[in-house]
Parts: C-alpha cells; structure tokens; sequence
C-alpha cells in the first residue's frame, strides 16, 4: 500500500466510523450510548487477547493513565492527555486526537459522539476492573481547541 | 385469578381500580399492624368495606391511608352487606378531601419500610444501587406476573438487575434494552403518538416488558407465559413511578 492509499484508507475508516455513529444515532437516539460498553468490551478483550497490550490499574486514575498512555505513547492517535479525579469521577482530557474531525462533526449535528477508543475502552475497563457501574457523564468536543473532554461518575 | 402482595408494592387506589376491573364480584383484604381490612367491589362499583371499627364510606376513606401491610385480591367474594352506594370516582375525591384531616393510619414496625428508607436515603449517602435492588427484590418476592426484573441507565448502565437465569450477561442485556427503549421511542416519534410509555416483546414462552421511569431510566420486566398481562402492567406502573421518585430524588 502506497502512502497516498494509506491515507484514502485513512479516510475511508473515518468515513465509516462517522457513517456508523450517525446511523445508530438517527435510529435510537441518545439510547445509541448503550453501545460505549459493549463496543468496549469487545475492543479491550481484542486489545488484551490478540494484541497482548494489558489494561491495567488498581484504581480508576491508574486505570485511565493506562489507557492514555496505551494510545498517546504507544499508537499516537493523540498528542497528550491529563487526568482529573475526583471523589466519584475520574476525567480524560486528550489533546489533539486524530479522531478529532469526525467527533466535531457529529456534535456540530447535535449527536453525542459514541465510538472513540479512550471513551469505549476507558468506559469497558472501568466497569471491568472497578467491579462497580459506571456510566459518562460528559463528552465535550472543543475543535478550536483540538480538545476532547470525558468524564465517568463512578457509582456506589 | 386470586393476587397478593405488599400495599408498599401496590397502592389502595390501583387496588381497587385493578377490582373494578377484574369480574362480577371481587373482594380485596387487607392486613395491617392495626388491623384486617376489606373491600368488596361488584360490578365495576365498590359497595362495601370494612375495617376495625368502621365500615361504609368511612371504612373506604380510612383504607385509602394504608401505606404499609399485605393484601390479596379474591374473586368470587360476595359482600356480606351493601353500605355503599355511590360511584368510585366520587368515593375518590370525597376520601381525597378527608385526606388533610384524617391521620393517616400507620402500622408499627420495627423494621424500617422501604418508603422510610427512601426517607432516609436523602440524609445519608446516596446508594441509589442499593435501594433499587431492595425494590426489585421486594417486586419479585410479591409478584406472581414479574418473574425477573432490571433498572438501566439509556446508556447501558446497570442500577441493578435481577434475573431468573444464571451466566446471562448482564451489560449485554441492559445494552440491549436501551436499544429496545431507542427504537420504540423514535418509532413513536416518526409515527406521532406522542411519548413513549412500554413496549411489550412477546416470546413463545414469556414476555419482556420494557417501560419509561424517566427520559434516562428505563425498566425491564420479564413475564411468564402464562400471565396476567393487565396485572403485570399494573405492577410495571407502580414501581417505575416508584423508582422514579426514587431517581428523582438522587440526581
């Protein structure tokens, strides 16, 4: 594959991420936010059995650093992230994601982006590896900024 | 078809309404810390009551204070005498408007119920988990239409879930029923019926019943083959105005 077919590829995964988000969403409506957990099981148990990378953390800012790190240092489909924790929520801040068009785009519309690999796995290992329930209570989408911002409630 | 059950499950007045509903002659039995009550409706039209003490309209407005006790439901029951002789609804709003001056009978426990501890829960913090799984617990114990039951989150979030099988995934399921909830909302909404209340599935040997809390909260009910489909709906109404308070409350 050339580069300049690697990027039509590129192009091409996006295209069908944004088609599936907008799809799902245009048939079930806020409900479509069911599948960050499912979805996420599947990728992290893809991640752990086929790519051998370990989700890891004995507590929920470990959990997230993990995850940031995974995809920040290791894939680069991000610049940087931070992480704010909180009594019973722990936050992502990513700067710069490559995925970053497409999530702005659908918010644009009014439609709560939810594929994204920090959401899908955070959200995944999170009710994984804490043994309780947790649920998103924020995505914001900053283009101008080139920020994403994710928050969990980490209920009792 | 004979029902019982707690009144913290099933309040006086969907009693009554569900009596109504039943056949020729129904009569409704009540047991409190205070004493048994009783209630017969014939013909759609309640005509007598009883209670320690009381009787007549007397008895109807002192029975619509019941908060706490059991109760069951029996068919076939002749009234041994006629006291009452006027239409429900005019029973309703006269027991309605004795409401501010009665006391409200209260049977003793020592056991907190679960609407003290609904109390409770505001003071204390907040295992919103908790308590809806007490919920669902006392809705299975009680009910003979209900036979597993879940509260989700629109996102796929489990509040609690109890169900019948083992090894069932349970984050599946309650994704699964988010999507039922999405799809029958904007069903609802392309076709313009207004809002979306329950959706009932039929399978060949059960029912699953997804109902509306809250625009976020949805709950999940499954029903034998052989149900009483009007009860069980009833039963579904009831708690998820329940949780709904509950959820209210907490957020």
């Amino acid at each position: 594959m050339t580069e300049e077919q690697r990027q039509q590829w590129d192009r091409l995964s996006q295209m069908m991420i944004y088609g599936l988000e907008k799809g799902l969403w245009n048939m079930l409506g806020e409900a479509s936010l069911a599948v960050v957990g499912t979805v996420g099981q599947e990728m992290l148990e893809v991640l752990e059995k086929e790519w051998g990378l370990q989700v890891e953390g004995s507590d929920p800012k470990e959990l997230m650093a993990n995850i940031g790190q995974l995809f920040v240092e290791k894939m680069g489909i991000a610049e940087s992230f931070d992480i704010e924790k909180e009594d019973s929520t722990v936050a992502l801040r990513v700067v710069k994601c490559h995925l970053m068009g497409i999530e702005a785009k659908l918010v644009e519309q009014g439609i709560q982006p939810f594929l994204c690999p920090f959401l899908n796995i955070a959200m995944a290992a999170l009710r994984k590896r804490m043994n309780g329930a947790t649920t998103i209570t924020q995505f914001d989408v900053d283009p101008e900024s080139h920020r994403c911002f994710l928050k969990f409630a980490l209920l009792e | 078809m004979s029902m019982q059950g707690r009144l913290q499950d099933v309040s006086v007045p969907d009693l009554v309404e569900l009596a109504r509903q039943m056949g020729e002659e129904v009569g409704v039995f009540i047991e409190t810390a205070v004493g048994e009550w009783a209630l017969y409706v014939r013909q759609g039209r309640v005509v007598h009551a009883q209670g320690p003490d009381v009787s007549g309209e007397e008895a109807v407005h002192r029975m619509l204070t019941l908060r706490t006790g059991t109760f069951r439901m029996e068919p076939g029951e002749t009234p041994p005498v006629i006291t009452i002789d006027k239409p429900w609804n005019a029973l309703l709003l006269e027991a309605l408007q004795h409401l501010d001056e009665e006391p409200e009978v209260h049977t003793q426990r020592s056991i907190p119920s679960i609407e003290e501890k609904e109390e409770q829960v505001m003071t204390r913090p907040r295992k919103t988990r908790e308590i809806i799984a007490e919920i669902l617990d006392e809705l299975l114990e009680t009910s003979t239409d209900i036979v597993g039951a879940a509260v989700v989150g629109i996102e796929g979030l489990i509040y609690s879930a109890r169900f019948p099988l083992k090894d069932m995934d349970e984050n599946l399921i309650a994704a699964v029923a988010a999507a039922i909830y999405g799809l029958s909302r904007r069903n609802i909404q392309q076709l313009r019926q207004g809002e979306f209340v329950q959706a009932l599935i039929e399978g060949s040997e059960g029912y699953t019943l997804v109902r509306s809390i809250n625009p976020k909260v949805i709950f999940v009910a499954l029903l034998p083959k052989e149900v009483n489909l009007g009860m069980a709906f009833a039963e579904a109404r009831t708690v998820s105005a329940r949780l709904a308070e509950i959820l209210q409350g907490l957020q």
